[in-house]
């Protein structure tokens, strides 16, 4: 009997708490940190014997930091904040260009992606005042403008009159979790919420899959890859 | 009757004696000049020299500023050269330790500016064989020419002049003349190949020199360097810079400041495959070279940035060539996404409403 009871006020509680009428916070600010590796090599076989492919010739196939701020618009829908909103990135990596001739001269070549997304997402976010917990998706669309630059900072190019510069279409998605940091001190959260008017602030980790190759053109780089981005987002 | 006239006259001080109690004037130059080096010294020195001075008081009153050059080491409040003349401008009596009065204020108003049009030069001095004794007496080593401004006196109403109590004077401005070149590098450059340029740093003891300005980089095709990179010793007078260059020619010396820093420095638009040699000189901020450091060589060559190297892997096979994205005709992909984000949007706009 005293389970059931138990288990109706729960019930009834989540209910109130999904009916609730609480004004979501209107925008949500993201800034990400990823280890990111374009997934270029894949465009070259492997083989026993062959050469090294491109990528990993030049930059050792070692990824590079990738910093992502994104900004989206939300509403309040049954238990969860929709949003759709737009992201910006920078990533950049320098590598070493490659003797054909075996000489011993060196020199630097390096590789700029600015990223850029136009997604929309789902956060399961009602019963943050029990479980400061909120799972998170996300699905769209990316367009990455990237650049190759020689050695002496010039932008280079595939064949003369080819410059190494241009845009790459794809998708994206993304699963993920945020940690509602507002539980930790409370205090502060208000004080946050009255001075700077954040309403929430999160720890992010989110897993993000991107095919980025112009859907699939043989005459692209694919610059897809998985990557486990680390953040702040900030309800606004 | 004492207190009283007693307080009088304190009163009296008080009120009447600020007039007398003069403010610092202040001294500078129209153009803060650099340092003056040993090859443009005689120049520069009869350049046009623009002084002004100010006497940072208010316009009711008339102002005698006197404009004081010292040309000797000593500093500017020893007097003694300035003693026994009593004009203004006076002629400099003894060049080797010149000092006097170059200019004084002619309308008796709180700041004026004269100009030298002969430079230093213009002052005429009497020691022997004038002019050119001065300038060549002040080219001959590393040394100052302090300016000052001193505040004679203030001119009230009635045309006579209340010499100030004191000698106020405003601080010293200084050109300064450096005839010393810097040392060259003390060992030769490190030279790194690289496609069509050579890559050249400096050892570590040649960096962060505080007497170098910055540095020329020389590189010549080994084949057209003469074995003679370094002067030839001079006949007392300064050796001109391409003296100093050695067999490299004026045109293939470039400047740079990077290097005393530490950081790299590419000197572009060479041809692969050719043996050059390379020296780096040091300047200080008076212009004067450094010799020429020991001598490096080194070869450009081709190599592969990442952009060629792709294309190169490609052996021939379709890959990117630059460019906006190119999306296959009969791909639906975009249009999939698309939709889903429309369908995203649709169903936020239900949700406000």
């Amino acid at each position: 009997m005293i389970r059931i009871l138990y288990t109706t006020l729960l019930l009834s509680s989540l209910v109130s708490v999904a009916t609730a009428d609480e004004a979501p916070p209107k925008y949500t600010l993201d800034i990400q940190l990823g280890s990111y590796t374009p997934n270029i090599d894949s465009q070259f076989e492997r083989s026993a014997g062959s050469v090294l492919p491109p990528y990993e010739s030049a930059f050792s196939g070692d990824p590079s930091l990738l910093f992502k701020i994104s900004m989206q618009r939300n509403i309040a829908t049954p238990i969860g904040t929709t949003g759709i909103g737009v992201s910006a990135g920078y990533w950049c990596k320098e590598g070493k260009a490659i003797a054909p001739t075996g000489s011993d001269a060196s020199d630097t070549t390096e590789m700029i992606i600015y990223p850029f997304q136009l997604q929309a997402s789902y956060r399961v976010d009602r019963w943050l005042d029990y479980v400061p917990l909120a799972p998170i998706a996300r699905v769209g669309l990316s367009y990455s403008y990237w650049r190759i630059y020689d050695g002496s900072d010039s932008v280079a190019e595939f064949a003369p009159g080819q410059k190494a510069t241009g845009g790459t279409l794809g998708w994206h998605a993304a699963v993920g979790i945020h940690l509602l940091l507002d539980a930790l001190d409370p205090e502060a959260a208000i004080d946050f919420e009255r001075d700077a008017g954040l309403m929430n602030t999160y720890f992010t980790i989110e897993y993000q899959y991107s095919r980025v190759d112009d859907f699939g053109s043989a005459e692209s780089f694919r610059l897809g890859d998985e990557v486990l981005m680390f953040g702040l987002a900030l309800d606004i | 009757m004492v207190l009283r006239h007693t307080l009088l006259c304190l009163g009296w001080a008080v009120l009447v004696m600020p007039g007398l109690a003069l403010a610092q004037p202040t001294l500078t130059f129209g153009t803060e000049p650099d340092p003056i080096g040993a090859l443009e010294c005689d120049l520069r020195l009869t350049e046009v020299l623009t002084l002004s001075a100010t006497a940072n008081e208010d316009s009711d009153n008339n102002y005698v500023l006197q404009i004081v050059m010292y040309t000797d080491a000593g500093d500017t409040t020893d007097d003694a050269c300035l003693s026994g003349v009593s004009t203004c401008p006076q002629t400099i009596l003894n060049v080797s330790s010149a000092c006097g009065c170059i200019a004084e204020s002619s309308a008796k108003e709180p700041s004026f500016s004269t100009t030298l049009n002969g430079g230093v030069a213009g002052l005429n001095p009497t020691g022997t064989g004038g002019v050119n004794d001065l300038v060549g007496f002040l080219c001959e080593a590393d040394r100052e020419i302090r300016f000052r401004t001193d505040l004679i006196g203030v001119e009230p109403e009635d045309g006579s002049l209340d010499v100030a109590a004191e000698n106020t004077s405003s601080d010293a401005i200084t050109l300064t003349i450096d005839v010393t070149a810097p040392q060259a590098p003390s060992a030769a450059p490190t030279v790194r190949a690289a496609e069509g340029a050579l890559v050249v740093t400096l050892d570590a003891a040649d960096r962060n020199n505080d007497d170098v300005d910055s540095h020329e980089v020389c590189v010549q095709a080994a084949s057209n360097t003469s074995e003679q990179n370094q002067p030839s010793t001079g006949d007392g007078e300064p050796l001109t810079l391409e003296e100093l260059r050695g067999g490299f020619a004026a045109t293939s010396c470039k400047m740079t400041s990077q290097l005393n820093s530490g950081a790299e420095y590419r000197y572009e638009g060479l041809t692969n495959d050719i043996e050059y040699t390379v020296v780096v000189a040091a300047f200080d901020q008076a212009g004067n070279r450094s010799a020429n450091s020991e001598a490096e060589t080194a070869a450009p060559s081709a190599l592969l940035d990442f952009a060629e190297l792709y294309t190169a892997r490609l052996g021939g096979a379709a890959g990117e060539t630059g460019g906006c994205a190119s999306i296959p005709a009969n791909n639906t992909g975009p249009l999939a996404v698309f939709g889903l984000l429309f369908g995203f949007t649709l169903v936020m706009r239900r949700s406000r409403q």
